[in-house]
């Protein structure tokens, strides 16, 4: 047995050598070891430590084995996961991460692949609660989507964020795996070197897991002149969450005078946050704002609420709420509901700025209930508005609105399914219109024409139809019958008249419960034709694709027929291929008309993507229009505008999206609309558009963000109504992007829709992408200049080679 | 383990030549020693005896196989062993000295250097790096890298008794 | 003048996996691939090209305003974004966006009409959007896939 022994350990040494690494092993090196086996460890010239994760730099390190203590002598530095930490000296309890360091600096290294925005669970996604005006956002965008707004790419994919904070303290206690407290702690995103702002705080926690740090009575100095002060303030290295206090917004506005928002967010949880703001207007006093979102895996909801206690210019108290939320409810079916309320009709345009916000009008009051499945939808809807009068002084016309009719309930219910080559299509619906009998007034499509009237009652539609697509590579021919069924009852006072808009009747009549029954017949069809092309040294496949669309639908007359939700949608490349150019369901046009159009198009080949696709197309009647709304003059020509629609996606950067219509009989042009941007790179963008609808509109607007040489940026905006003769939108703004933090300054003039021009003053201080403090231009410029890039998201690297930004 | 000291050493090689004067003697050729659980490998063992009677040797190892030494731990069934070119036993001192390329193993830790000194009485252990010439597959860059394995286990090895 | 029918397209590949978020367009985008002579299989390893749909997302913005700050036009967007892999490599390609855009008039008065033309402009996207993905797929050859630079 001895001598087995010393053959097998003999040959130990050359194999193994402890190369395979145990977790929890600890490795050290240095010039010089010193051991008290299974006791102490001293290893000294320009000593290591190696655990799991984390490895620990110094000119001398004692390591206790027994009880894992850690002591580090000279040039100490720990680089763990989330950063390094380096000081003098460091003491540390290796197994439970407890340790302390004296004037320590620390420096955040930040790869940290976002969670995908659309439909996180949680609510990762910038809110950018600090603007006075966000709080009111468009109806129609869910929460994920309306938050990213003020980041232009917007796309739901992954959002990969690189950044670098670093700071120094005087003293760092690790407190745990991922938890590190600095006492008289200073923080910044700057590069070494670059000083230019530090958040200052007497204690400040990171937490390298949720990427979040926590300051309490802090203090940002911006090129060493403090410029806020916060009892607490939460923020994330990697704006990846919002901000704890966010910080406070100050502007100008010639409605209110000097503006002061001090935001404070309650992080309740991941998916649950809370906003309280004071908002301090010159003119008026102080509001209070608050904002609560929520969002879990089958709900989310946002609810609002602002009040003005008394508004000094106008004595009254003024508020505004919202309440809305959308909830999944399992297999197929959904609900929610979206109320808004506000005290006056001029709430918006005397406390806001932002467009999408002066210009609202009717505010919806209303819940629905949903099923959806491959074949069946049903929509269960109970909707009012609360309509805005405008008493603006500027046109008479635009003095009193009209109100939308209220519905209550509408149900509706479609269904389409394939039966063998047939495809079978059922729309049905019951809807209850009802109106306040004070609120009788509807604006004509004419100009200063109204139709007054107090009718309200309920309307049953039922539409079944089959249709029978045989398509082919090569084209494609549908023939389509079906029956289209309407039944009213009205109640009380159905008798309607026409007024001018100064008091002149010009037409009465009564409408009557009624039904109305009628067939509708309609033949769709379309060839495919391609051939190849080069252009330059891409290759290209051109099509040909015209396309030839009959309808025929009898006459009925509908002259006693209310008109609750229909009105004729005006000829466009959007409308030539409708069977009813009447929206809603209380008209349908009497129809024997044919339309053709031809497209083509530029698909590239290697990509498939489409470069120009260009289309134009016109419709000829074989009979007068015999149906319209009240008032509304009918069609007598026996064919349409032309109408021409071109977009391309050139490989020089620029893209166009134009719309030309023509009026054969009178031979004049009703509708122009040319847009061109200029998108080379990232914060590089013009937009020109003009647009032109005969007696509706004609405007220029010209938008631009453009870099004028290291780090400064030019941004503008100006919509001019030629029609009107009168400016609408005027913004100019300078940026400045500084690497590690970014200002924006922003002037701005807007027309509102309930009260006269306001004129807007932004300041913005974008610590890196840290805390915005000034009021929040962003989601301002988004809107305004298609295609900005916010300075802070333009990489650096884009000045070298364009990145792969869309 | 001290126990050692008292046994005899058995010493085996291909050759010998003793030099009774200086009461030295040169062992060559796949030369052993043991004495009680202590082993001492090499391709040359050179023992001498001090006046008080004490034996010190030091072993010559070549590059492809370096001189090797194995001893238990007192009080412990844990193993001690270590190899390097040349490895240095003073008998009186109870000190191992061993030299360049070296590595000591104690139960599953182990250290590498270019120099390691350990007196097993104090079991006290100094180990010196060497600096790129020095470096081994494990440590290459030549300086001393010890691997600790974690102590704290659940009850029941011996490792964590208090010492 | 060198056009003629379009012929069955000659694709590089038969069947084709759909995995990734559920989509308004994922039913008439199976519908149209099966005219083209592509099946969607169930199960990835008979697939010889990986579609993923990442999402979709629909936007609405005021396109003009009158002098009196009343929205005259509405801009609705509606963009889908996806991305190709071959089955035996195991790297995605880049995220493509399809976009599709389209401008109506608006007057607050005809307020419900509009939404109902809201709601068709937007199906009236999701198809041609869903026939944009289809081209964007047609022209793919497994082993050397290809997005639009951007």
């Amino acid at each position: 047995a001895e001598t087995s022994e010393l053959e097998q350990m003999g040959s130990a040494p050359l194999q193994t050598v402890g190369v395979t690494s145990q977790p929890g092993e600890v490795v050290i090196e240095g010039d010089k070891l010193q051991m008290n086996l299974g006791r102490k460890m001293k290893a000294t010239g320009n000593a290591s430590l190696h655990q799991q994760s984390q490895d620990v730099y110094g000119d001398v390190i004692e390591y206790d084995e027994q009880n894992e203590a850690l002591h580090v002598l000279g040039n100490a530095r720990i680089e763990s996961g989330g950063g390094v930490v380096t000081g003098p000296e460091l003491r540390m309890q290796l197994d439970e991460n407890i340790g302390e360091m004296r004037d320590a600096s620390f420096k955040l290294n930040n790869q940290f692949t976002g969670l995908p925005l659309a439909g996180a669970a949680n609510l990762a996604t910038t809110k950018t609660f600090a603007d006075p005006n966000e709080g009111i956002t468009d109806n129609s965008s869910q929460i994920s989507s309306q938050n990213i707004d003020d980041k232009s790419t917007g796309s739901p994919g992954f959002q990969k964020r690189i950044g670098a904070s670093r700071g120094d303290a005087s003293a760092i206690f690790f407190e745990g795996q991922d938890k590190k407290r600095l006492t008289s702690a200073r923080y910044t995103t700057c590069e070494v070197g670059k000083d230019d702002w530090y958040i200052k705080a007497s204690e400040l926690e990171l937490d390298d897991y949720t990427k979040t740090a926590t300051a309490r009575n802090a203090r940002v100095e911006f090129l060493n002149t403090p410029i806020l002060y916060t009892p607490w303030i939460s923020f994330s290295f990697l704006n990846q969450r919002k901000t704890g206090l966010l910080a406070p917004t100050f502007g100008t506005t010639s409605r209110s005078g000097f503006e002061l928002l001090t935001p404070f967010y309650w992080n309740i949880a991941p998916n649950m946050d809370a906003t309280v703001a004071t908002r301090y207007l010159g003119t008026r006093g102080m509001q209070y704002q608050g904002e609560f979102r929520y969002m879990g895996e089958t709900y989310s909801g946002i609810d609002n609420v602002e009040y003005l206690p008394s508004d000094a210019s106008t004595g009254d108290t003024r508020y505004y709420a919202r309440l809305k939320h959308d909830q999944q409810l399992g297999n197929g079916w959904s609900a929610g509901y979206n109320v808004e309320k506000v005290s006056d009709d001029k709430y918006f345009s005397e406390l806001s700025t932002r467009i999408t916000v002066t210009s609202r009008v009717n505010l919806p009051q209303g819940g629905y209930i949903r099923y959806a499945d491959d074949v069946w939808k049903f929509d269960g809807i109970v909707q009012k508005y609360q309509t805005l009068e405008s008493t603006s002084t500027t046109s008479s016309s635009a003095s009193t609105r009209s109100y939308p009719y209220e519905r209550l309930p509408q149900l509706t219910l479609t269904g389409n399914d394939d039966i063998g080559p047939f495809n079978a299509n059922l729309y049905t619906q019951w809807s209850s219109f009802d109106r306040d009998s004070s609120k009788t007034r509807i604006n004509l499509a004419a100009d200063n024409q109204n139709l007054f009237t107090q009718v309200t009652g309920n309307r049953y539609t039922a539409y079944p139809s089959i249709s029978l697509p045989m398509a082919r590579p090569y084209g494609y021919i549908t023939p389509k019958l079906g029956v289209h069924y309407t039944s009213y009852s009205l109640n009380n006072n159905t008798d309607w008249r026409i007024e001018t808009d100064d008091g002149v009747t010009t037409q009465t009549g009564t409408f009557r419960s009624t039904n109305r029954t009628l067939p509708i017949a309609s033949l769709d069809s379309g060839l495919y034709f391609d051939r190849q092309t080069r252009i330059v040294n891409n290759s290209y496949t051109q099509t040909l694709e015209p396309r030839l669309y009959y309808v025929y639908i009898p006459y009925r007359d509908q002259s006693m027929i209310p008109v609750f939700d229909s009105a004729e949608a005006d000829l466009s490349m959007n409308t030539i291929f409708l069977e009813n150019q009447f929206t809603g369901g209380d008209r349908i046009n009497n129809a024997n008309q044919l339309t053709l159009a031809v497209t083509s198009r530029m698909i590239d080949n290697s990509t498939g993507e489409q470069r120009l696709a260009a289309t134009i197309g016109q419709r000829f009647y074989f009979a007068d229009q015999k149906v319209g709304i009240p008032g509304a003059n009918l069609r007598t020509g026996d064919s349409s505008d032309i109408v021409t629609a071109l977009t391309a996606k050139l490989l020089t950067k620029w893209s166009l999206d134009t719309a030309w219509q023509f009026n054969t009989d009178r031979s004049r042009t009703t509708k122009a609309n040319i847009g061109a941007r200029y998108n080379p790179e990232p914060g590089k963008v013009l937009n020109i558009g003009y647009r032109y609808t005969e007696e509706r509109l004609e405007q220029i607007n010209l938008s631009s963000q453009w870099p004028l040489g290291n780090g400064w940026y030019g941004l503008g905006r100006w919509n001019y109504s030629l029609r009107e003769d009168r400016p609408i939108e005027g913004l100019a703004g300078l940026e400045y992007n500084a690497g590690c933090w970014q200002a924006r300054t922003v002037l701005q003039r807007v027309s509102t829709a309930t009260a006269n021009a306001n004129y807007a003053f932004f300041i913005q201080l974008e610590l890196g992408g840290l805390a915005s403090i000034g009021s929040n231009p962003l989601t301002l410029l988004n809107r305004g200049i298609p295609g900005y890039t916010s300075t802070g998201l333009i990489s650096d690297t884009v000045q070298q080679q364009p990145s792969s930004y869309e | 383990e001290k126990a050692d000291k008292d046994k005899p050493i058995n010493l085996e090689a291909d050759a010998v030549t003793v030099n009774d004067a200086k009461k030295t003697s040169i062992y060559t050729g796949n030369v052993i020693l043991t004495q009680g659980t202590l082993i001492i490998r090499g391709d040359k063992l050179v023992v001498r005896e001090d006046k008080e009677g004490f034996q010190h040797s030091t072993t010559y190892g070549n590059p492809q196989t370096p001189s090797t030494f194995k001893q238990k731990m007192e009080g412990k069934n844990e193993y001690m062993e270590g190899s390097g070119q040349r490895i240095e036993y003073d008998g009186r001192m109870d000190k191992v000295q061993l030299y360049t390329k070296a590595w000591v193993k104690k139960g599953d830790d182990i250290v590498h250097g270019d120099y390691i000194m350990y007196d097993a009485n104090a079991e006290y252990a100094e180990v010196i790096g060497g600096g790129s010439q020095a470096a081994t597959p494990a440590t290459p860059t030549g300086r001393v890298r010890a691997v600790i394995q974690p102590k704290k286990k659940p009850a029941g090895t011996d490792g964590a008794t208090a010492n | 003048c060198g056009f003629q029918m379009r012929g069955t397209a000659d694709l590089a590949f038969k069947n084709l996996y759909m995995q990734g978020a559920k989509t308004t367009i994922d039913k008439p985008l199976k519908k149209s691939l099966a005219t083209n002579g592509v099946t969607v299989v169930q199960d990835k390893e008979q697939a010889e090209l990986m579609l993923e749909m990442i999402g979709e997302k629909t936007e609405k913005r005021i396109l003009s305003l009158s002098g009196t700050g009343l929205v005259r036009e509405f801009d609705l967007y509606y963009r889908v974004y996806f991305r190709l892999k071959d089955p035996d490599s195991d790297v995605w390609g880049p995220e493509q966006m399809i976009e599709q855009r389209r401008d109506y008039s608006y007057s607050d008065a005809e307020l419900l009409a509009k939404q109902g033309e809201e709601l068709r402009l937007y199906d009236d996207m999701r198809t041609e959007a869903t026939r944009e993905l289809l081209r964007r797929l047609v022209v793919q050859k497994p082993g050397n896939l290809q997005a639009p630079k951007l």
